[in-house]
């Protein structure tokens, strides 16, 4: 099959085809949409750049029948056909590197999409045959710096991307992923001067989503929330498609939830799974919600439902976990030892990018705890972020190393008093050290926000609550 | 395909990124932004202007945009660009004709579009994969359609070690097409140039093919691309000036040559049915053209001589997609 036979099949139905079939085309209504001149619907007096098609709907209404969906524009070539073409290509031509760079991407597209971590092995191969042939070729090296980041090689993806592009010819696209390692790495100052750089650039919905996630981890959750609310506008203002909304509305229920809005976030859920039912992340997060909202057996349907389609770490693993709080240690062990089988898997393929999950898994399950130990000094040496960091104290204090834990505990301060799993955290390693003082003033953080923030950990907040006798803040 | 941001984007550096609107960056516990994207739908490959072969008392302008569309770029129009179609007839540099297209957001395969004129007053109004008929004999269609450029990229970018082979063969574009009466510009020789403006600011604009694309440095691209042209000569004077010399022009050329190609408006003669450096039609080769004018002779073409596909002889004039 050719590329243009590919594309034929893949993209649309020839324009002309369907133009002459319609009853408005040339031949049959030469005149159907055009409109005169008239000052009555006019925009005059209004800049330009400030309208936009729904400004003029109102006197189309009647005008043009809408087209019925054969074909047409909006549809985009899968990435399995899009790959096959340009390994055609790349056959036709070996030293073609442009395509070898674009099937780079298009590998990489397919493991973001598919969660295909081989993918990755493939994108890098291609952009480093890429290189071989043009080793200026910048495209290729941001590709590459790209596929680091998916590694967590954060700083090999920084350093690529500083010498293969001087500040003065920074892009967006390039700003944004020096952006997105510094935020990974936990270097906030830094990532503050890029993004500063950036939104003077572009203040696209991506560029404002970055700065809800900086505003988010400098504990300044109501602007990330006003963030990304206003993200989540243009987004819904340029697009029809539903399914382009979903990552800005699965944050705002993650952010709602972390604030103890649960009704919020249950109405963001709600949006997402009702265009795509099998979503993965809002279904984890829906559960969730109801587990917070006090309905465990609603919970145990949908991840029970889940764990058929997706079963994930994550997925798998909070199943264990509420088998575990209902009081079913058979099905909590069968699910969370097919967790630990899956975690090892992902972690030998992706190495460095599963280490902090599989060793928070371990952790949290007093699995392997030296393993642990072992991944998380791994993902240090990536990374030095709030999260590792409390990871890395959580595991420490498994190990029955309390000092250490505590040196690496991530403060009140640092956290903006908002990650209610780094909060427990500290909570525990405090009452492990007997400064129940200082953990009671992490308790009552989560208890004024979201006591039932886990599944796994719920119950233990509450019996330290009943211990210590506290009550939520008003 | 278009000169200025494909070539920037496959060969001298800048990328497309965000293959679609969302381009998660994974690991296993990030947050997966959406990536940050080169824009496709604003993105304008190409302008063509040219005497209607089928009625020569008109003349047709096609503007494309979304290079690779439905693989490198999305399909659509940007329902939050305007779209733009300026038209000199005085030849100071600023339009005296502006037709803005605006889209709405795509549905079921289409999106319907507006054009006004520079005074706001609606135009026309459609929607992609229709042909719609002018009453005072003009035509519109906006839709998908194969890629008219022609251009061996891969033997650009390896110091003019041309192969022939056609880097865009197989790729599919957004085009917008307009034929209107001559007359509607009171003149034959007119200047056009084609940009797209999103939130507020110009993201791109178009007149001659490459001049953005081989004689502004890519430090300068943005700047170019945001300005109008009649501030072309001002601002960009000396470096198309300095990137002539460095193709081996001579201080005089250079001066010359300079002052034809800016400010950036394709000219036509509208009364004339010959093709580029009138205007531009779709089967000219306008990289030879360019090649052997920019390099004074020291580099006579491409070797990629036609399209891959032949052009239809009736309105749009572009071929079906791919």
């Amino acid at each position: 099959m050719n590329c243009h036979s590919i594309l034929l099949l893949v993209t649309c139905v020839g324009i002309f085809t369907f133009a002459s079939n319609r009853s408005y085309s040339i031949a049959q209504e030469p005149h159907s949409n055009a409109i005169s001149d008239s000052p009555s619907k006019s925009i005059q007096g209004k800049n330009p750049y400030q309208v936009s098609f729904a400004d003029f709907e109102w006197q189309l209404r009647d005008s043009a029948p809408l087209f019925d969906g054969r074909g047409g524009i909006g549809e985009k070539v899968p990435t399995e056909k899009a790959i096959d073409l340009f390994l055609k290509r790349i056959k036709e031509d070996p030293q073609d590197y442009a395509s070898r760079t674009i099937l780079g991407e298009l590998y990489l597209r397919q493991a973001t999409e598919d969660d295909n971590l081989a993918s990755y092995g493939l994108a890098m191969d291609a952009l480093r045959d890429a290189l071989k042939i043009n080793a200026n070729h910048k495209p290729a090296k941001f590709g590459m710096a790209k596929v680091l980041i998916a590694q967590h090689q954060f700083a090999d993806a920084i350093s690529l991307l500083l010498k293969s592009i001087p500040d003065e010819s920074q892009s967006p696209a390039d700003l944004a992923l020096i952006v997105d390692c510094h935020l990974d790495m936990g270097d906030l100052a830094k990532a503050k001067v890029a993004l500063n750089r950036l939104a003077m650039l572009e203040d696209s919905p991506p560029i404002v989503a970055r700065q809800a996630r900086l505003a988010e981890l400098t504990g300044h959750q109501d602007e990330a929330v006003e963030l990304m609310e206003s993200a989540l506008r243009v987004v819904r203002l340029g697009s029809a498609d539903p399914t382009e909304w979903h990552w800005y509305q699965w944050r705002l229920a993650g952010l709602a939830f972390d604030m103890g809005d649960l009704p919020k976030a249950h109405s963001y859920v709600q949006e997402i799974l009702k265009v795509d039912p099998s979503d993965e992340r809002s279904t984890i997060l829906l559960a969730k919600i109801q587990f917070a909202k006090g309905n465990p057996n609603e919970t145990l349907d949908l991840l029970t439902d889940l764990v058929t389609s997706h079963p994930s770490p994550p997925t798998l693993s909070m199943l264990g976990d509420l088998h575990e709080t209902l009081g079913d240690s058979k099905s909590a062990a069968k699910y969370l030892d097919q967790a630990e089988e899956v975690v090892r898997e992902e972690a030998l393929i992706a190495k460095a990018a599963h280490a902090r999950e599989a060793a928070v898994f371990f952790a949290d399950h007093d699995r392997h705890l030296n393993e642990a130990l072992e991944l998380i000094q791994i993902d240090c040496k990536q990374r030095q972020d709030l999260y590792t960091r409390d990871a890395h104290a959580w595991i420490l204090f498994k190990n029955n190393r309390l000092q250490e834990a505590k040196a690496k505990c991530v403060s009140l301060t640092e956290l903006g008093a908002k990650d209610l799993s780094c909060l427990y955290h500290a909570t525990k390693i405090h009452q492990a050290l007997g400064e129940n003082a200082i953990a009671k003033t992490y308790l009552q953080k989560i208890i004024n926000v979201n006591p039932a923030f886990s599944i796994r950990y719920s119950a233990d907040v509450a019996r330290l609550q009943a211990t210590w006798e506290m009550q939520p803040e008003r | 395909m278009g000169m200025p941001w494909i070539f920037n984007r496959l060969f001298t550096g800048l990328v497309f990124v965000g293959l679609f609107a969302v381009n998660p960056l994974l690991g296993s516990d990030h947050l997966d932004s959406p990536g940050v994207k080169v824009d496709g739908s604003v993105d304008i490959n190409d302008l063509y202007a040219f005497q209607s072969p089928t009625n020569p008392a008109n003349v047709v302008f096609i503007i494309t945009v979304n290079p690779f569309a439905g693989v490198l770029s999305g399909t659509t129009l940007n329902p939050a660009g305007v779209y733009e179609l300026n038209v000199d007839t005085n030849a100071n540099g600023t339009a005296d004709h502006v037709f803005r297209f605006y889209f709405s957001a795509a549905r079921r395969g289409v999106q319907r579009y507006v054009v006004t004129r520079a005074n706001g007053n609606p135009f026309v109004s459609g929607q992609t994969g229709q042909v719609t008929r002018l009453q005072n004999g003009g035509s519109v269609t906006v839709g998908l359609f194969e890629d008219p450029f022609f251009f061996d990229l891969n033997g650009f970018n390896n110091g003019f070690a041309f192969t022939g082979r056609d880097f865009f063969a197989g790729a599919n574009i957004t085009a917008i097409v307009m034929e209107l009466p001559r007359s509607t510009f009171g003149t034959n020789n007119i200047g056009v140039w084609a940009s797209t403006v999103l939130q507020g600011r110009q993201f791109d604009r178009k007149g001659r093919p490459a001049i953005n694309t081989v004689l502004i440095p890519s430090t300068m691209k943005n700047q170019f691309n945001s300005t109008q042209p009649a501030f072309d000569s001002a601002l960009f004077g000396a470096t198309v000036r300095t990137s002539l010399l460095g193709l081996g022009n001579s201080p005089e050329r250079a001066a010359s040559l300079a002052s034809v190609l800016l400010p950036d408006i394709l000219t036509i003669d509208t009364s004339s049915s010959a093709g580029f450096l009138n205007g531009r039609q779709l089967a000219n080769d306008v990289i030879d053209a360019e090649l052997s004018l920019l390099s004074n002779g020291a580099v006579t073409g491409d070797r990629v001589n036609a399209n891959d596909k032949p052009f239809p002889a009736q309105f749009p004039y572009l071929g079906a997609p791919n």
